[in-house]
């Protein structure tokens, strides 16, 4: 146990010090920040040209712009995640600064153990700097009214729930968030080299997008159908959507891929983290 | 201090790829050796390193450090350090940040710290500078200096000279000497400098093709080795007719480098030899005798496999 709180203390001292990790969040807190600002420019422009002002649409509003921010920063999330997890094991084998720790009475299964759980712990940080960004842009640039169309009020934030579903939304990205990262540190382990750790893994997000008809139904237990940006069951899209005052963005059927879709990213949430230790403990370094 | 070996292989075989790489090495160190682990390059040194240290699985043979096998490393007790080469630095991250991290990992409380090592190994300059912003042999010293935080009392170090300047060789190897002689630290160490090593290494292995040539006390393989007689002369035909009538005479002349190198024995008379050969207008430029070194111990076990196959 010792082996293993030595190893995470180690890789969360990484995380902190890497400036590919520090320069990742600070872009996605930018990306998702910049889009809602992005917004507002033109929605300004577009009201200067003409089109409907703040009393008249729905995109005017703080929450569907912090729940569209949220979704575009979270694209660069999900790369990040593969990018950061999935390239660095082979990269750092191939370096041979992987040696130096297993030489330190660590054994193999607690190291990995360890990048596994800051394959929790990284998605999470970048998730929450997204969740900022969007949050403070749209709190500077929007109003966080009800819903207005018309001068008439099209959704009420607290009666129409429409706050209580992007939370939930976004809290629904958690498990196939967390798996992700899992599945990532799984690619690490099993490629010998980064490019084809990202390349495999990158065919595994994209595969319920370019599967659909494939797949079918079947679609959300592979859980990148569900990731928040690329998963094209994301919730988040959808309860975006509905927040901007798109009725129909938020069909009742949907309510089943979601409640699915609390399940679903766990198997693979398991099996990804059994196999990234079970692999690395005879893999040459 | 206990007798009992800190690093012992015997027998060892490793695979890669189904290609046989190593065919039988051996190796046996006592607490506070500085043991040389000695071959040509692609000899298999770097492999038995790794297959002792747990990194590379093994096929046959036993491997084992402070009496824990190689296939439980995590298990050992006793703290080691360990540099290989590549040097295994993080390159996102400073020298310094490297070292941290390894003491992080490593746990390591008390014994050596990061200025400590940086300071050993003469790269306190470099600290800030990331893992590849160092020159190799910078790359190297600054693995040394990981493998020495905290207090190891084993130190397995792959060709900690390479790429080195003669300056930092002889710093080097000076730092060895003091971990081994004063401290009583075991230190385990490849390198195909045979005659850098010669001087402070007092055990030595020497390996060839995957297996071990001959292993034992420097001195004793020195002494058993016989001196050697090196001349230069403007007739070699004639050097080596009188060499071939002379008592004392260990085996043919070897030309190397524009001289003719001969192994002898105690019997031999250096300075009636001299006679002789100046008698035979042999010419002679150059006329030395010296004690043998390790190269000559290397190229005798070779001459001595190669005979058996």
């Amino acid at each position: 146990m010792m082996g293993f709180w030595r190893a995470f203390r180690g890789e969360l001292y990484l995380l902190r010090k890497r400036r590919t990790v520090r320069w990742m969040h600070i872009g996605v807190f930018l990306v998702a920040a910049l889009f809602v600002a992005g917004a507002r420019l033109k929605l300004g422009l577009l009201h200067a040209a003409g089109a409907g002002g703040p009393d008249q649409v729905g995109a005017w509003n703080y929450w569907p712009q912090f729940g569209e921010g949220t979704r575009a920063g979270m694209f660069l999330v999900e790369i990040a995640i593969l990018l950061l997890l999935a390239g660095g094991l082979p990269r750092e084998i191939r370096s041979g600064a992987i040696r130096d720790p297993l030489s330190r009475r660590i054994s193999r299964t607690a190291y990995t153990s360890a990048r596994c759980l800051i394959g929790l712990i990284l998605p999470l940080t970048l998730y929450l700097f997204v969740l900022l960004g969007a949050a403070l842009s749209a709190s500077i640039f929007f109003d966080a009214g009800d819903i207005m169309e018309d001068g008439e009020v099209l959704l009420s934030i607290v009666d129409d729930q429409v706050a209580h579903h992007l939370y939930r939304s976004m809290l629904h990205a958690v498990p196939p968030l967390l798996a992700l990262g899992l599945f990532s540190v799984w690619m690490s382990t099993a490629f010998r080299t980064g490019v084809a750790a990202v390349g495999v893994g990158l065919g595994v997000i994209l595969a319920p997008t370019l599967l659909q008809d494939v797949l079918g139904d079947y679609a959300p237990w592979l859980f990148t159908d569900l990731l928040p940006a690329l998963g094209p069951d994301s919730y988040l899209e959808r309860t975006a959507g509905f927040a901007a005052g798109f009725s129909d963005a938020y069909p009742y059927e949907f309510d089943e891929v979601v409640k699915l879709g609390w399940l679903t990213p766990w198997p693979a949430f398991f099996l990804a983290g059994t196999f990234a230790i079970l692999m690395f403990r005879r893999k040459p370094v | 201090m206990s007798e009992t070996p800190a690093v012992v292989v015997s027998g060892l075989k490793v695979q890669l790829g189904g290609k046989p790489i190593l065919k039988g090495v051996h190796m046996e160190v006592l607490p506070g050796d500085l043991f040389g682990l000695l071959g040509r390059n692609g000899a298999g040194k770097t492999t038995a390193m790794r297959s002792l240290l747990g990194y590379l699985p093994y096929q046959g043979g036993t491997c084992s450090m402070f009496g824990v096998s190689s296939k439980e490393v995590h298990k050992i007790k006793q703290p080691y350090g360990v540099a290989l080469d590549p040097p295994g630095m993080d390159d996102t991250l400073t020298l310094r940040q490297n070292l941290e991290v390894a003491m992080i990992r490593g746990g390591i409380q008390g014994g050596r710290g990061v200025e400590d090592v940086l300071d050993l190994v003469g790269l306190k300059h470099r600290q800030h500078n990331r893992g590849d912003r160092l020159s190799h042999g910078q790359g190297r010293r600054a693995a040394v200096a990981r493998a020495l935080l905290g207090n190891p009392q084993l130190l397995v170090l792959d060709e900690p000279l390479s790429g080195l300047d003669p300056e930092g060789v002889e710093r080097m190897l000076q730092l060895f000497r003091e971990l081994s002689q004063e401290q009583g630290v075991t230190v385990v160490l490849s390198s195909h400098h045979l005659r850098e090593v010669e001087h402070v290494c007092n055990r030595v292995g020497m390996i060839e093709d995957g297996i071990t040539l001959l292993e034992g006390e420097t001195d004793a393989l020195l002494t058993a080795a016989g001196d050697g007689l090196l001349i230069r002369a403007k007739h070699e035909d004639r050097v080596r007719e009188v060499l071939a009538s002379l008592e004392g005479v260990d085996g043919a002349p070897r030309s190397v480098d524009g001289q003719l190198q001969v192994r002898i024995d105690a019997s031999f008379d250096t300075a009636a030899a001299l006679v002789q050969l100046v008698e035979h207008g042999a010419g002679v430029e150059e006329y030395a005798r010296q004690r043998a070194g390790l190269v000559d111990v290397f190229h005798q076990a070779l001459e001595g496999m190669e005979a058996v196959q």
